[in-house]
C-alpha cells in the first residue's frame, strides 16, 4: 500500500481497512489484525495504526474487547451505511465529472443504463 | 575492564603472535647461521649472501621490537582518529577502563616479546653449544643469588617495569592531548613533540625535588638513607659523579643496594597516577570524534 | 507536553567548530515512545546533534538530558546508536561483534539478534571487513536493533544503500521497534521514512525551524511531508 496522497496517514489506513468491510474481506464480528501486525504489513508506525483503530471505534465501525483484541462490528446497518458513504462519494465524483464533460442527468442515466445493456 | 581486554586481546593476538614469531625466526636463523660459522673451532668467512642474510635477519629482529612500540601505540590512536572509536567510546564504559585495559595488554604484548625473545634464546644457545653454555648461564644466577643481589635485581626490574609504564602511559596521553587541542589527523605527529616536551619536564621537576628531599629509600630492605650515608658508601667524589651536583640523583645502586630518592620516587609516582587519570578523563569526557 | 514524559531533552544547544557554527541555540524536547524524524539536507546539524546525545561529542553551550542524566556513561547503556559509519573493529567476524554486544549491553536479546541476521542474510562467521557496504550497514543495524534499549538513536540508516537494502532495513526498523522505547532517525530521505514517522522536526543551518506530529503536519499544510521537506529546502 503506498501513502502518496497528502491525507494524513491515519486517514489513508482508516480508508484502507473501511473498504476490506466494505468489500466482505473483513466481515462483521471478525477480528482485525493486531496494531502491530498492521504495522508490519503495511510498515507504518505503531502509534499511527493505533490512531486509525481508534478513529474506526469512535465510528463505532469497530470495537475492542478488552483482551481479545479489536473486531469489525455485528451491526448490519452501520455497514450498510458506510456502503453507502463511499457509495456516494463515488457517484457524486462521477456526477461532477461528467457534467464538466457537458452531460445533463438524463443524458448520464441513458449512458449508464446503456453501459448496463452491454454488459449483460 | 577485564571484558574490554578480553577485545582488546583479540584485536591485537594475530599481529603480535606474528610478530613475536617472526622475531623468534629471526633469531633462531642467526643462531644456526653463526654456529655454521664457527663449526669446530676454525672461524670461516661468511659469503656475500650470507652477510645479505644477516643483515636482513638482524633487521628483522629489530623491526619486530619497533613494530610492536608502533603497533601498540597505534592500537591506541586508532580510536581516537578511526571509525572504530564510535564503538569503543559509545560502550557504557569510563576512560579508565579502557584506558587501563589498552595499557595492560600493551604491557603484556611487550613483556611477552621480551620474555620469550630471551627466553629462546637461551634455550637455543643451550641446544647449540651443549651443556657447557647452561652451565655458564646457572653459574651466573648462582652468582647473584650466592651475593645477595635478588634484591638488587628485582627492584631494577621493578624501575624498569615502572619506566616502561610511565612512559607508554605519557605517550598515551600526549596522543589524547593532540587529538583533543588540535584534531586534525595531518598533522597528528604533533604527540611526538608533546611527548618530548613532557618527558623532560617531568624528568626536570623529579630532579629538582631530588633536591629538595635528600633522602634515599633503599629497595633491598626498605631502609632510609640519609645523603651523608653515601659518603660511606661511595665517598663524596663518586656520589659527585654519579648524580647531580652535590646530589647522588634519583637512583643509586651498588653490588648491596638500589635507592631511590624519596622526592623523586613519590613525584614519579603521582605525575604517573595524574597522566593515567588526565588521559582517561580526556578520552572520556574531551575528545570529540 | 508533560515534563516527565520526555525522554530527551534539549536545551539552547550550541556547538561551534572554530568560527563555524554547527548547532545554533537548538531546543528539542522528545517524548517517551515516539518514533521521531530530524529532517535535512547534509550540512544542517544531524549528525552533530546525534553525536552529542550518543556523547561522543561535546557541546560548546546548552544542556542535553537523557532519562535525566547528562550524556554519559549511563546515558551510553541505554542509548543503542546506530553511527553513518562502520564502528565495528576490523578484525571482528559477525560473532565477535555480537559477542561484544552481548558483553557490554545488558539489553542485548541474542535471539532477536538470531531473527534479525537470518532476515538480512548474514551469517555468524562472516568477517567484517569483507561485507559490502549496504551489508555492513544491515549488520550494524542488526546489532543496534537487537538491544532493547530506551533510545534508539539512528542517524541515516537508509543512505547510500541499493533499494533492496533499504527495503529491508526499514522491515526491520518497523518490526523491531519497541512501543514503549523512542526512536530518533535523520534522514534526508523523507519520501522512504515519513510513514514510520510520529514526529517530525525540521533542521536547517543548526536550528529546528519546525516540528510537530507528521500526521498533523501533513493535514494542515495538505501536503506529504516529502513535499514539505522540498518546499522548505528545495
Amino acid at each position: 500500500m503506498n501513502f502518496d496522497n497528502n491525507l494524513p496517514i491515519y486517514v489513508q489506513i482508516g480508508d484502507y481497512l473501511k473498504r476490506q468491510i466494505i468489500s466482505g474481506k473483513l466481515k462483521e464480528g471478525d477480528k482485525l489484525p493486531s496494531v502491530r501486525d498492521t504495522s508490519k504489513e503495511l510498515k507504518v508506525n505503531p502509534n499511527t495504526v493505533q490512531r486509525s483503530y481508534q478513529e474506526l471505534e469512535r465510528e463505532k465501525l469497530v470495537f475492542t474487547q478488552r483482551g481479545m483484541g479489536t473486531f469489525v462490528t455485528e451491526d448490519k446497518d452501520v455497514i450498510k451505511n458506510l456502503k453507502k458513504g463511499y457509495a456516494n462519494e463515488i457517484i457524486k465524483n462521477f456526477m461532477e465529472d461528467m457534467k464538466t464533460l457537458g452531460f445533463n442527468s438524463s443524458d448520464i442515466i441513458e449512458l449508464v443504463y446503456e453501459i448496463i445493456g452491454e454488459e449483460k | 575492564m577485564l571484558k574490554y581486554m578480553k577485545y582488546e586481546l583479540k584485536g591485537t593476538y594475530r599481529f603480535m603472535l606474528a610478530i613475536i614469531l617472526a622475531a623468534l625466526f629471526a633469531t633462531s636463523s642467526l643462531q644456526l647461521y653463526g654456529k655454521n660459522l664457527t663449526n669446530g673451532n676454525n672461524l670461516s668467512e661468511p659469503s656475500v649472501f650470507g652477510g645479505i642474510f644477516i643483515g636482513l635477519m638482524i633487521f628483522v629482529v629489530f623491526g619486530a621490537f619497533i613494530a610492536t612500540i608502533f603497533y601498540l601505540i597505534g592500537n591506541f590512536r586508532k580510536d581516537l582518529y578511526e571509525d572504530r572509536g564510535y564503538l569503543t567510546f559509545t560502550l557504557p564504559i569510563s576512560g579508565s577502563q579502557i584506558l587501563g585495559a589498552k595499557t595492560i595488554i600493551a604491557l603484556m604484548w611487550a613483556a611477552l616479546l621480551v620474555f620469550s625473545f630471551i627466553t629462546y634464546n637461551f634455550l637455543l644457545v643451550g641446544v647449540l653449544y651443549g651443556e657447557d653454555v647452561i652451565n655458564v648461564i646457572v653459574e651466573g644466577l648462582r652468582f647473584i643469588a650466592n651475593n645477595n643481589l635478588n634484591g638488587v635485581i628485582i627492584a631494577g626490574f621493578l624501575v624498569a617495569i615502572f619506566s616502561v609504564i610511565t612512559t607508554l602511559l605519557l605517550i598515551y596521553f600526549s596522543i589524547a592531548l593532540s587529538r583533543v587541542s588540535i584534531g586534525n589527523k595531518k598533522i597528528g605527529g604533533v604527540w611526538v613533540v608533546i611527548f618530548l616536551i613532557l618527558n623532560s619536564l617531568i624528568a626536570y621537576f623529579s630532579i629538582r625535588i631530588g633536591d629538595l628531599i635528600p633522602y634515599y629509600i633503599d629497595l633491598t630492605n626498605f631502609s632510609i638513607i640519609s645523603e651523608s650515608d653515601f659518603m660511606r658508601y661511595f665517598g663524596y667524589i663518586e656520589s659527585q659523579v654519579m648524580g647531580h651536583g652535590y646530589n647522588p640523583g634519583m637512583v643509586v645502586s651498588s653490588s648491596e643496594m638500589i635507592a631511590f630518592n624519596i622526592g623523586s620516587l613519590i613525584f614519579n609516582v603521582l605525575t604517573t597516577v595524574g597522566i593515567f587519570l588526565g588521559t582517561s578523563y580526556i578520552i572520556e569526557k574531551k575528545v570529540d570524534l | 507536553m508533560e515534563l516527565a514524559n520526555n525522554i530527551v531533552e534539549i536545551n539552547n544547544l550550541t556547538k561551534r567548530y572554530g568560527n563555524k557554527t554547527a548547532l545554533n541555540k537548538l531546543n528539542l524536547n522528545i517524548q517517551n515512545g515516539k518514533i521521531i524524524g530530524i529532517l535535512g539536507p547534509n550540512g544542517s546539524g544531524k549528525t552533530t546533534l546525534i553525536k552529542i546525545l550518543a556523547g561522543i561529542l561535546r557541546q560548546t553551550k546548552g544542556e542535553v538530558i537523557i532519562d535525566g542524566y547528562s550524556p554519559g556513561i549511563y546515558t551510553k547503556s541505554i542509548v543503542s546508536y546506530l553511527p553513518d559509519r562502520n564502528f565495528l573493529y576490523n578484525w571482528m567476524n559477525i560473532q565477535d561483534a555480537i559477542d561484544m554486544f552481548k558483553d557490554f549491553y545488558t539489553d542485548f536479546d541474542e535471539g532477536k539478534a538470531d531473527e534479525l541476521l537470518k532476515f538480512m542474510k548474514l551469517d555468524r562467521d562472516m568477517k567484517v571487513d569483507g561485507l559490502s557496504k549496504g551489508m555492513k550497514e544491515k549488520l550494524n543495524l542488526t546489532l543496534v536493533l537487537s538491544r532493547k534499549a530506551r533510545l534508539y538513536i539512528l542517524d541515516e540508516p537508509i543512505a547510500g544503500v541499493d533499494p533492496v537494502a533499504r527495503d529491508q532495513i526499514l522491515d526491520a526498523i518497523i518490526n523491531n521497534y519497541e512501543e514503549n522505547s523512542t526512536m530518533l532517525i535523520t534522514t534526508h530521505l523523507v519520501r522512504d521514512m515519513e510513514k514510520m514517522f510520529d514526529e517530525v522536526a525540521f533542521i536547517s543551518e543548526g536550528e529546528i525551524i519546525l516540528e510537530g506530529n507528521a500526521d498533523k503536519l501533513r493535514e494542515e499544510k495538505s501536503m506529504q511531508i516529502d513535499d514539505l521537506y522540498k518546499e522548505i529546502f528545495g
